[in-house]
């Protein structure tokens, strides 16, 4: 039976090709938008150390008076908080930052610590006070870890400010 | 002892006689059934379960190749396109490698397109892991497999067995490193702008162990790009000694058996026809594989080992 030499070209070649386009591809985002090498299809698995697990996302909001707050990050934003640190670009940042703003927060912490904790409103206490949010700093923060003192160091390397709020 | 002699024998005289293109799409179909882990998206693990059951319930499914355009999208979808920057890398193999018997089967020839595009899968797979492993510093001066060997549960039996790590220190190691994500530290990066965290304990023999691992891998790994890459008419049977000493000497012992299982079915597909041998060891290590990681053996042999 003959056969038509693009369809044998393609059965053959095209899925190959799309291996490389794709491993390509993910190493162009690793240099250029830090993406995980363990992830993305281009085979960067145990070559350094896993990213997503290390990275850290710092939050620091502030409310109308330039107070500070500790944020517990809910449940829901666990994909987010992932995907961010999986391919920390800085519009995931800036969007991240910007969906925590949109959210009701709340008193959670004793008043008077230095950072004063807030909490979705699911998980207020009764008669706890609403916090309304002017902004928020979202640092990234890059793991490095030192085999001679087997010691991890984070050190932030992108800062982006977000405002807007409820 | 009688009794798995004959069960051998059974077991060689199907692989032997099975028809390879058959094999290799049976065997494929078994990962999609048992291979969906915690890590899965739900919608690949539920629909390519099912779909690879009516494979093996309804034989005509098997040579299908409508049947594998639909696997191989949803896998790509999910894998390659929703969620890409989560998906490891196996998943975007398995996605690609199901893509490839698609193909394969709308050519006059599917066994040889299956063998091209095994070969090829394999070898590129390597080639690019080789090109990362290459590029890094934190992998070449070994400290990536220094802090998996501290941390990792899966490398543990390894790192107990050979580099003097203890079930304590693991446990110390993998608090100390998750108390990165809490918002103690996250105050305090905003706050300094940098945190370091406190010793992880190590055995005696971690660095000379990361140190081995080091460049065996990027040996091994380097070699098996080579020889998947090669013109296919070069060391025929030499490639697929190397696979298989690579997959039964790496993926038990690390645990991270669905990789292992891909790899070892795209090598079968890329055999001869007449490589009757060869479909019988990539069969059984395929096998052993589950077996080793899955049945408890695994922790008794390096019990044993540690003895």
């Amino acid at each position: 039976m003959s056969e038509d030499p693009l369809i044998r070209k393609l059965a053959l070649y095209s899925v190959p090709v799309l291996l490389c386009l794709t491993a390509g591809t993910q190493r162009f985002m690793a240099a250029s938008h830090d993406l995980n090498p363990w992830k993305g299809g281009g085979y960067g698995m145990f070559s350094d150390i896993h990213r997503t697990h290390y990275r850290v996302i710092a939050l620091k909001p502030v409310d109308e008076n330039n107070i500070g707050y500790v944020i517990t990050v809910p449940k829901l934003f666990e994909r987010d908080m992932d995907a961010t640190r999986a391919l920390p670009t800085t519009s995931r940042l800036e969007a991240l930052g910007e969906r925590l703003l949109q959210q009701e927060w709340f008193l959670a912490g004793p008043p008077g610590n230095q950072f004063p904790i807030i909490r979705q409103q699911l998980f207020r206490h009764p008669g706890a006070k609403p916090v309304k949010l002017k902004g928020m700093t979202v640092q990234l923060a890059e793991p490095a870890f030192d085999a001679k003192s087997n010691q991890m160091t984070c050190t932030v390397v992108k800062s982006v400010q977000v405002s807007g709020g409820q | 002892m009688a009794g798995l002699k004959d069960a051998w024998t059974d077991f060689r005289a199907t692989i032997e006689t099975m028809d390879p293109v058959d094999l290799t799409l049976r065997l494929t179909l078994l990962i999609l059934i048992v291979s969906p882990g915690p890590g899965e998206h739900w919608i690949v693990a539920i629909t390519t379960g099912l779909l690879a059951m009516a494979g093996v319930l309804q034989p005509a499914l098997l040579r299908s190749r409508r049947y594998w355009f639909l696997i191989a999208a949803v896998m790509l979808s999910v894998n390659a396109v929703y969620n890409w920057e989560f998906s490891d890398n196996h998943k975007f193999l398995i996605s690609f490698w199901c893509l490839a018997v698609a193909c394969s089967l709308s050519s006059a020839n599917p066994r040889e397109a299956l063998a091209v595009n095994g070969r090829l899968l394999v070898g590129l797979c390597f080639l690019f892991a080789t090109l990362w492993k290459l590029t890094s510093s934190t992998y070449l001066d070994s400290s990536m497999f220094h802090l998996l060997l501290l941390t990792d549960s899966r490398f543990f039996v390894l790192g107990e067995t050979f580099a003097g790590m203890t079930p304590d220190m693991l446990q110390y190691n993998q608090l100390e490193l998750s108390g990165l994500q809490s918002t103690l530290v996250g105050t305090n990066l905003i706050t300094k702008g940098v945190w370091t965290t406190g010793v992880l304990q190590a055995g005696s023999g971690v660095p000379g162990f990361a140190l081995f691992l080091t460049w065996w891998t990027l040996l091994i790994e380097g070699l098996l790009a080579v020889v998947f890459l090669m013109p296919a008419r070069l060391l025929p049977r030499w490639r697929h000694v190397i696979l298989l000493i690579f997959a039964v000497t790496t993926y038990p012992p690390s645990n991270v058996i669905q990789f292992g299982w891909v790899l070892l079915v795209m090598g079968l597909a890329a055999c001869q026809p007449e490589d009757r041998r060869l479909r019988l060891g990539y069969t059984a290590a395929f096998l052993f594989i589950f077996i080793f990681s899955t049945g408890g053996i695994r922790d008794a042999y390096f019990h044993w080992l540690q003895q």
